[in-house]
C-alpha cells in the first residue's frame, strides 16, 4: 500500500486512508477505506482498492458514515444528569468536570464498600472489548467487568470451547487473508466446499473475517454447504442448505460423525498421531445414527448422509462456525463436536482448511494482563467464578446471569456504581429478559455512560454520559479475532474532530493516571500502541499507518512443529496434548466429556403442552446490512432501507393465522412479549418464526416510561435468564417457542 | 507437604508430586493432605481425572497469575 495516508487534494479536501474496525459507527472488520474531509467535515467515504482484504468494497453502514458522525442528535460534549433519571434533562460539563465527579466516586466506593461494588458493563463485537477489561481492572480497580448476555452467548463459547479441545486461538476459515497476494499465494489451497455453520458472513462480516470473501472464494470455484434454519443469500447459492430446526445442530454434528467414521471417511493418521478420545467419540456417535438426527433436526436422512460423505471427502473442507454454537445452551457440545468433524477430516490448521491462532494471542493479551494489578483476594470476588470455574477460567469477566441474580438479590454483595462502556443492553442487544435487567440495574447508585447517542439504557440509567469517537474520529489498531488469530492488523487513523468526544483507550488513560498512575506510564494512546507494537512486531503506530496493514506470516501444521506448545513440543496446547475428542477438563468440571444432544428448554417435543399455546419455534439474533446491533437507527438513509423491525414468517403458516405480508403482528411466550413487521418467506420453515433484534425509536420520546419505544418490539424480553448450559454458556436464544398473532393496536 | 510447600514447587514438580501420591491415596486424601479443594486446584490448572491429574498449559484466568498464554510468555 502507498506509505503516504493522509493527503491534501487540490480544492482543500483532505484524504485519510484508515481501515474501520469497530462501533461506534461501522462494525468489527477491518475494511480499507478512504475518508474525504472538507472543512473540518466528513463528506465522503469511499473504498480503499488497495486495502488487500476488502479491496475497495464497502456495504451501506461505512458509505452513509457522514450521516452518522454529524447527526443532530449525536452528543458530542460530556454531561450531567440535572433531572431525576429517565428524565432528559442534562447539562454540558468539561471532561475535568466530568472526571473529578466521577474519580470522587470511584474512590467514595473503593474505601466504603469495596472496589468490587463498582461493576464495568460492556458491549460486543468492537474494538472497546479491549479496553473495558483494562477499565475495569486496571484503572478503575474492580474484578468486575461484565458482558451481560445471559450465557455469555456471543464469540466467548467459541473461543472458550477452542481453548479447552485444542488448546489454541480462534479457528477460522482460511480465506487467504495472512498473504498479500490472497488466493494466488502458492502456499495457498482454495476450499473445495466451505461448510457455513449458523452464520450468515455477507451480513455479520464477524470479527475480521470479511464475509465478502466468500463469495471470491466463490468465483474461483468454491462450493457451498449452508446448515441454516433460514435460508440466507449465499444457501440460495449453496449445493446443499441443511435447514435443521432451531436449537438441534448439536444431533446434526453427531449424526454427520456418525456417517464419517461408520463409513471411514475420516483421516486416520491425523485421529492416530494428534487426537484424544477417538474410540469414545466413536461410541458415542452410534447413538446418532442419521435416520434418528433425521427425526430430530428435520433434515432429510439422505441429505445428512450426501453432506457427510462430502464433508469426510472434499479437501479441504473447512467449517465456519457462527452464532449457533454460543445461543444455545447445548452449545458447547454443539462446538466441541464442530471441532471434532474439523479435526478427524483433517481439515484443521492445513491450506484452505481451518486456521488457528497461536495460544498466545497477539497484543490483545494485554488486556487480560491487566488483572494481575489486583490483589488475589479481590480477584476472587469476581462475581460468579467460584459457581462456574468453567467459565471464569476461559472467560476474564463475571458470569453474565450471575450478575444479574448479583443485582436483584445483592448477594454475595451490593453492587453499587455501574460503568457502562458502549452497551445499549436494556435493547435487544446483548441481555435476556432486558426488562428484568432494567428493574434491577435501579439499585445502582451512581452511573457513567459512554456512548455516541443517547440510547434507551443511558436515558434510563446515565448520571455522567462520555461522548465516544466514532473509529473515523481516534487512533487505534484493528486485531482480527482481538488477537486470536490475528490475520491481519491495520491502522484506524484519526482523521478529523467532532466535538470533544475522547476514544475508550484515552479514557482509560486518562482515568487511570488519576486513580492507578502506577498502571498507566502512557500519555498518549500513540504511546500506548507504540508500546503494544514495537516489542511484538518491531514497529510502530507510525510504522503501521504508513504500512497501512500488516499480514503476519502464518505457519500451517503448527502442531507437528512445536508451534502451539509452550514447552516447544509437537502437539497440541491441551492438558492430553492431543486434540480433545474426549475432554479431561469437561470431565474435571463435572461435565459429560463427550460431545452429545440435549432437547431445547422449550420445544414441541421437551414442552408439547406449551408447545400447543406456543406454537412456533422462535429464533433471533440475524445480522442487517443496515444496523450493528442496536446502532444506526438514527442514521436516515439506513432507516430508510430497514424502517421496521421485521418478523420473518412463512406464508402458509401466515394464512392459517390471517396474517399478510406487511402486518403488525405480537410474538409472545411465557416470558413476554414484543411488536414486529411481518415479512412472508418462503425461505423459513412454516413452524418457524425468526425475529429481528436490536430495535428501539430514536424517534419516538425519550424519557420515561418510553425510552424511546425500547420495549415495543424488544424481542429479548421473550428469552429468559438462566436458561444455560452445564459449563455456564449458551442461552435459548436461537430455540425458543412463541405465538404470534395480529397487532389491531 | 503443606500447602506452601506445595505452591512453592513448580508445574513439573507439582504434578509429579500429585501423580506419586494418587498412586496410593485417593483425591479427598490428596486435598486434605495439602489442604487444597478441587477448586482451588483448578485455579492453578490442576484437575483430577481418572484416578490421576493433569495440568492445563493454558491455565486461564482462575488467579491474577499469568495465564501462560501471553505472547511474551510463549516466545520468551
Ligand atoms: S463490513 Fe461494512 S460496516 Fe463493517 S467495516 Fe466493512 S464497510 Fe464498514
Amino acid at each position: 500500500m502507498e506509505k503516504e495516508w493522509k493527503k491534501q487534494q487540490p480544492d482543500g479536501t483532505i484524504t485519510v486512508r484508515t481501515c474501520g474496525w469497530s462501533p461506534p459507527g461501522d462494525h468489527p472488520v477491518g475494511c480499507g477505506m478512504k475518508l474525504h474531509i472538507k472543512d473540518g467535515k466528513l463528506v465522503k467515504v469511499e473504498g480503499d482498492p488497495e486495502h488487500p482484504i476488502s479491496q475497495g468494497r464497502l456495504c451501506v453502514r461505512c458509505l452513509t458514515l457522514p450521516e452518522y458522525v454529524h447527526h443532530p442528535q449525536r452528543i458530542i460534549y460530556p454531561m450531567k444528569r440535572v433531572g431525576k433519571r429517565g428524565e432528559d434533562k442534562w447539562q454540558r460539563i468539561s471532561w475535568d468536570e466530568a472526571m473529578d465527579i466521577i474519580c470522587d466516586k470511584i474512590r467514595h466506593y473503593t474505601d466504603n464498600y469495596g472496589a468490587e461494588s463498582i461493576i464495568v458493563f460492556g458491549g460486543t463485537g468492537r474494538e472497546a472489548c479491549l479496553y473495558y477489561y483494562p477499565l475495569a481492572f486496571s484503572s478503575i480497580g474492580t474484578p468486575n467487568c461484565c458482558y451481560p448476555l445471559s450465557g455469555w452467548s456471543c464469540y466467548g463459547p467459541r473461543c472458550s470451547i477452542t481453548d479447552y479441545i485444542l488448546g489454541a486461538g480462534y479457528p477460522e476459515i482460511d480465506f487467504a487473508g495472512y498473504y498479500p497476494d490472497r488466493y494466488d499465494n502458492p502456499n495457498y489451497k482454495l476450499p473445495e466446499y466451505i461448510v457455513i455453520w449458523g452464520k450468515n458472513p455477507l451480513m455479520s462480516n464477524p470479527d475480521g473475517f470479511y464475509g465478502h470473501s466468500i463469495i471470491d472464494m466463490m468465483k474461483r470455484g468454491t462450493k457451498i454447504i449452508c446448515v441454516d434454519p433460514r435460508i440466507h443469500w449465499l444457501g440460495t447459492r449453496a449445493e446443499h442448505v441443511l435447514q435443521l430446526r432451531p436449537g438441534t445442530d448439536t444431533a446434526l454434528a453427531l449424526g454427520l460423525l456418525n456417517v464419517i467414521i461408520n463409513e471411514d471417511l475420516y483421516d486416520h493418521e491425523f485421529v492416530e498421531k494428534w487426537t484424544y478420545g477417538f474410540e469414545e467419540l466413536k461410541e458415542r456417535v452410534q447413538e446418532y445414527p442419521p435416520e434418528k438426527v433425521a427425526e430430530i433436526t428435520w433434515v432429510p436422512k439422505e441429505q445428512i448422509i450426501e453432506v457427510a460423505r462430502i464433508i469426510g471427502t472434499a479437501k479441504p473442507c473447512p467449517i465456519q462456525w457462527g452464532l449457533a454454537v454460543d445461543e444455545n445452551p447445548n452449545g458447547v457440545q454443539l462446538g466441541h463436536a464442530i471441532l471434532a468433524l474439523i479435526a478427524i477430516t483433517g481439515n484443521l490448521d492445513v491450506p484452505g482448511g481451518i486456521t488457528i491462532g497461536p495460544p498466545a494471542a497477539l497484543m490483545g493479551k494485554w488486556r487480560m494482563e491487566t488483572r494481575s494489578q489486583l490483589p488475589d483476594e479481590l480477584w476472587a470476588k469476581r462475581i460468579g467464578a467460584e459457581e462456574w470455574p468453567a467459565l471464569s477460567t476461559a472467560m476474564a469477566t463475571t458470569h453474565p446471569d450471575e450478575t444479574l441474580d448479583t443485582l436483584e438479590t445483592g448477594k454475595p454483595y451490593k453492587l453499587r456504581m455501574g460503568w457502562f462502556n458502549s452497551t445499549n443492553f436494556i435493547s435487544a442487544t446483548c441481555s435476556a429478559q432486558p426488562d428484568r435487567w432494567y428493574r434491577a440495574l435501579q439499585s445502582l447508585e451512581f452511573n457513567v455512560v459512554q456512548d455516541t447517542f443517547m440510547t434507551p439504557t443511558a436515558m434510563a440509567f446515565a448520571d455522567i454520559f462520555l461522548p465516544l469517537p466514532t473509529f473515523a474520529e481516534h487512533d487505534g489498531v484493528v486485531l482480527t479475532h482481538f488477537g486470536r488469530n490475528a490475520i491481519f492488523m491495520g491502522a484506524m487513523n484519526k482523521a478529523f474532530e467532532v466535538g470533544e468526544c475522547k476514544s475508550d483507550i484515552e479514557v482509560c488513560i486518562e482515568l487511570g493516571k488519576r486513580l492507578h498512575p502506577e498502571h498507566w506510564p502512557w500519555d498518549t494512546a500513540e504511546e500506548f500502541f507504540n508500546d503494544q507494537l514495537k516489542p511484538e512486531f518491531g514497529f510502530d503506530f507510525n510504522d503501521l499507518r504508513e504500512k497501512g496493514v500488516f499480514q503476519p506470516p502464518y505457519e500451517y501444521k503448527k502442531y507437528e512443529k512445536g508451534l502451539l506448545r509452550f514447552d516447544g513440543e509437537p502437539g497440541f496446547n491441551t492438558v492430553t496434548g492431543m486434540v480433545e475428542l474426549c475432554s479431561t477438563l469437561f470431565e474435571a468440571w463435572g461435565e459429560d466429556p463427550l460431545p452429545y444432544y440435549q432437547e431445547p428448554h422449550y420445544s414441541p417435543y421437551s414442552t408439547p403442552e406449551l408447545f400447543k399455546e406456543y406454537p412456533f419455534i422462535l429464533t433471533t439474533g440475524a445480522r442487517a446490512f443496515t444496523s450493528f446491533h442496536s446502532e444506526h437507527r438514527q442514521v436516515p438513509s439506513l432507516r430508510e432501507i430497514t424502517p421496521d423491525p421485521i418478523v420473518e414468517i412463512n406464508p402458509e403458516a401466515a394464512e392459517k393465522l390471517g396474517i399478510k405480508d406487511g402486518d403488525w403482528v405480537y410474538l409472545e411466550n411465557m416470558f413476554g412479549k414484543c411488536k414486529q413487521k411481518v415479512k412472508l418467506t418462503k425461505t423459513i420453515n412454516p413452524k418457524v418464526v425468526h425475529a429481528s433484534h436490536g430495535w428501539w425509536y430514536p424517534e419516538k420520546p425519550a424519557e420515561e416510561p418510553s425510552l424511546f419505544g425500547v420495549w415495543e418490539s424488544n424481542i429479548n424480553t421473550l428469552i429468559p435468564h438462566k436458561h444455560i448450559g452445564k459449563l455456564g454458556f449458551g442461552a435459548p436464544f436461537k430455540c425458543l417457542i412463541c405465538k404470534v398473532y395480529k397487532a389491531e393496536d | 507437604m503443606t500447602k506452601e510447600e506445595f505452591l512453592k514447587l513448580d508445574d513439573a514438580g507439582k504434578l509429579s508430586f500429585l501423580n506419586s501420591e494418587a498412586a496410593t491415596k485417593d483425591f479427598a486424601q490428596i486435598s486434605a493432605e495439602i489442604g487444597m479443594t478441587k477448586a482451588e486446584l483448578g485455579k492453578i490448572g490442576f484437575y483430577y481425572v481418572g484416578n490421576k491429574f493433569l495440568l492445563k498449559p493454558m491455565k486461564g484466568y482462575g488467579t491474577t497469575e499469568r495465564s501462560g498464554n501471553e505472547y511474551k510468555d510463549r516466545f520468551k
